[in-house]
């Protein structure tokens, strides 16, 4: 749809608002003398956010611009202000300040759009299993951390781990335990690694977790030269692990991929609220519904930003029904079918938890084709503690503040199918920025695998790209120990 | 025949210097006739020396002749009231005087010469800004000098009252109207890039609504509006309750900046013979039906008690 239809709408909606708070406003001041705001000033207020609301959901849809979503607001706002005194009074007090969509842009007055950007375009990006485990016997908090691979980009290098910490039963470390899992119970004043050729890294971790189990990156800097052969890990003067870095390099072949055109982006709106959804129904509190979602269905399909016959609705207050939450505020029925991997997610959750404890750690380094301008290195999947995360290394990716607005566009969307045809949902944690805008972050599967597949079927939604891969899990067996 | 035609003269006074000055508005003309010759106070003033109101007045008004904001911003109907005076317009221009605010004012200096003579925009520009960002910042500076402008501008083109701004309006929307409506084929040509068809067809909506309202005695918000091109008038059906109504932007001017959006009980769509006090028109009786010509004559109309200052500015017809 052009963007042009969607501003109609936000315009059209913007000429009601505005007859409707002066309506509301029969008399657009307060009471005499006082300073409160009167009925007309508080429809204005109603009125405008109501105006700016629409627009940041078409936005986000990609059917309009965020510079003429907020053009229409401004001229909106100033309608208003010059129809009420208390208004008027207030703006003039306020000295001129630029407008908000000069606060917004990122080039200037350009608007700021959601295209993937063509930064990492070409950027290398390697991936080396690593597979090795430290067994850290420290009496109070004893742990092991499990070094799964090593990506390389042009100018950073992460090996992706997770710490499991087994507490002592008897519960002597309590106090420990609250501090949560984490590198800080390991029991080095000084960590660092060195190559085969004698040169010196720093280490430093950077992730989360809960109690039993952190997940998250060692980021070596500098970045290991190409042809480092094996790291040693050293903990206050003592090598603790070798880390083989060429051994298997060779050994992985590069996974099948499938590509085909995402759904439109006011699709993927609504289709990021099921994931939201699905992923918290594995949660502990368990899933919420968004206040929001009648709102956002009501504006993109009146603004025609989701075609009128679109089962995308109706799919998600089916999801809804069948998770058995009241108050979407979805106008329109519930579909009779969801779609099957959702269904799926939502069958796992009915059925018995799967009951097996297997932890398991193992290194992937599968790297996506490029995907919408963005890399993926998939480096590793484990499973600990109740919990299943892929582990994932990304460049080219908008950066973290840009996917923190109120109503954000979809970002990417993450999906796995298992050997039992099973499907899980995953939802991304907060990413660690690194300092050429690689991201390195978990994608916490829901529900958690319950056996770890030999083979999985990765499925990647960018703003125009899906991409199906077949990624082979255990490609390798498990190096020893030296 | 000019859009205008059925429009008669209108006046006003405006602050200027330490007094008072009439401003005219003739013949889609502002004319000012204590400043027989602008443009070289106009010289004057770009040498240094201080710019009459008046001047200033009419320099905005040509700024935003063609400025759609003038159509989101002006009246929708008489008796949408517009409440800014010229006491408002004084409040702005100092407030424009004393410089930006917001998030850019922390460090003096920082970009030094975006102003001239007045306090010097005081810009902070974030450290991690990348050092291209200078220029952007810059930018804003600007942006915000010409939101200023813009505001100041604005407030005294309502601060006119009623008859200027509609005026005004029609003004816009003629500038407009030739590409929207397709009578002009170079610039039909171009209809892909047309960026200001939402602004026009809510234009239109937002000043046909209450027009409609009192024609069929139904609800604003059941009136659906939407751009008319090519010859003809458009069209207007009653569907469900709802009134669906294709216009061509060239209604504003002509008709609805005239005063004449319904008369006589028709939902008047286009006019055939401009002219003051007696002009031709095409009027609709019911939704659904074909327009009829329809001669009407304008009534001397005084401002009441109740509508806003200049209302008397826009005539009333009777057939
Ligand atoms: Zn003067």
């Amino acid at each position: 749809m052009s963007g042009e239809g969607a501003e109609t709408y936000l315009r059209l909606l913007a000429e009601a608002e505005l007859r409707r708070a002066a309506h509301a406003a029969d008399g657009w001041e307060g009471p005499a003398g006082h300073g409160e705001p009167g009925t007309g000033t508080v429809a204005a207020e109603i009125a405008l956010w109501r105006i700016r609301r629409a627009g940041r959901i078409l936005a986000a849809a990609g059917a309009l611009d965020e510079e003429s979503a907020e053009r229409a607001a401004d001229d909106l706002r100033a309608a208003l202000t010059v129809r009420s005194r208390g208004l008027l009074s207030r703006s003039l007090a306020r000295r001129p300040a630029a407008p908000p969509w000069m606060l917004l842009a990122s080039g200037g007055a350009a608007p700021r759009r959601r295209a993937p950007t063509a930064r990492h375009a070409g950027v290398s990006m390697r991936a080396v299993p690593v597979g090795r485990t430290l067994q850290v016997a420290d009496g109070r908090a004893p742990s092991a951390l499990h070094f799964m691979s090593l990506v390389r980009t042009a100018a950073e290098a992460v090996i992706t781990v997770v710490m499991r910490m087994h507490w002592p039963a008897d519960g002597s470390s309590t106090d420990l335990e609250i501090t949560g899992a984490g590198p800080h119970h390991l029991p080095y004043r000084q960590l660092w690694a060195s190559d085969n050729r004698g040169a010196g890294y720093s280490v430093v971790f950077d992730g989360d977790g809960g109690t039993a189990s952190w997940q998250g990156v060692v980021r070596l800097s500098p970045a290991p030269a190409r042809g480092t052969r094996w790291l040693d890990l050293v903990g206050d003067g003592t090598a603790l692990l070798r880390l083989h870095l060429v051994r298997q390099a060779a050994r992985q072949p590069g996974p099948a991929v499938e590509e085909s055109a995402a759904p439109p982006p006011a699709e993927r709106l609504l289709t990021q609220e099921a994931e939201r959804i699905l992923a918290a129904a594995w949660d502990a509190r368990g899933p919420t519904p968004d206040p929001d979602l009648g709102e956002i269905v009501t504006v993109l399909t009146h603004a025609g930003a989701i075609a009128a016959d679109s089962p995308a609705p109706g799919q998600l207050a089916a999801l809804y029904g069948r998770l058995g939450l009241a108050g979407h505020g979805i106008a329109v029925p519930a579909a009779a079918e969801i779609p099957a991997p959702w269904a799926s997610v939502a069958a796992q959750r009915e059925a018995a938890p799967p009951a097996s404890g297997q932890e398991v750690f193992t290194p992937l380094a599968v790297v996506l084709p490029e995907i919408d301008g963005a890399r993926f290195a998939l480096a590793g999947l484990s499973c600990a503690a109740g919990e299943s995360h892929l582990h994932v290394v990304a460049a080219g990716m908008p950066p973290p503040a840009d996917r923190l607005t109120h109503i954000g566009s979809p970002g990417f969307s993450w999906w796995l199918k298992d050997g039992a045809g099973n499907w899980h949902v995953g939802r991304a944690s907060e990413a660690c920025t690194l300092g050429d805008g690689t991201q390195a972050f978990r994608l916490r599967l829901a529900p958690p695998l319950a056996a770890v597949p030999d083979t999985a079927e990765v499925v990647v939604t960018g703003p125009a790209t899906r991409a199906r891969a077949a990624v082979a899990v255990r490609p390798a067996p498990q190096t020893s120990e030296d | 025949m000019r859009w205008f035609d059925c429009l008669p003269g209108c006046e006003t006074q405006v602050p200027c210097g330490h007094g008072m000055h009439p401003v005219r508005w003739e013949a889609g003309m502002l004319r000012l006739p204590q400043h027989p010759d602008a443009e070289a106070e106009l010289v004057l003033a770009a040498l240094g020396g201080e710019k009459a109101g008046c001047v200033a007045l009419a320099e905005a008004w040509g700024r935003h002749a063609s400025d759609l904001s003038v159509l989101a911003v002006g009246p929708r109907s008489p008796r949408d009231e517009i409440r800014v005076g010229w006491d408002d317009v004084a409040a702005a221009a100092q407030a424009q005087q004393a410089g930006p605010a917001g998030p850019y004012a922390v460090s003096a200096g920082a970009v030094p010469g975006v102003l001239g003579p007045r306090r010097p925009i005081r810009i902070a520009v974030p450290p991690s800004m990348p050092a291209s960002a200078a220029g952007r910042w810059q930018q804003a500076a600007r942006e915000i000098e010409r939101s200023a402008q813009r505001r100041t501008d604005m407030l005294s083109l309502l601060a006119l009252g009623y008859g200027f701004q509609v005026r005004l309006a029609g003004q816009v929307a003629a500038a407009h109207a030739g590409r929207a409506d397709g009578h002009d084929e170079q610039a039909a040509k171009a209809r892909p890039a047309l960026t200001a068809a939402p602004a026009l067809t809510a234009a239109i909506a937002g000043r046909l609504a209450p027009a409609a309202a009192d024609w069929l005695g139904i609800d604003a918000d059941q009136v659906a509006v939407s751009l008319h091109h090519g010859p003809g008038w458009g069209t207007a059906e009653l569907d469900q309750g709802r009134l669906r109504v294709t216009l061509p932007v060239s209604w504003l001017a002509w008709v609805w900046a005239c005063g004449l959006a319904v008369t006589g009980g028709h939902l008047i769509v286009a006019v055939e013979r401009a002219g003051w006090p007696r002009a031709r028109v095409l009027g609709v009786r019911a939704p659904g039906t074909e327009p009829v010509p329809l001669e009407v004559h304008a009534i001397a109309a005084a401002a009441g008690p109740t509508g806003p200052a200049g209302a008397g500015d826009v005539p009333h017809w009777k057939m």
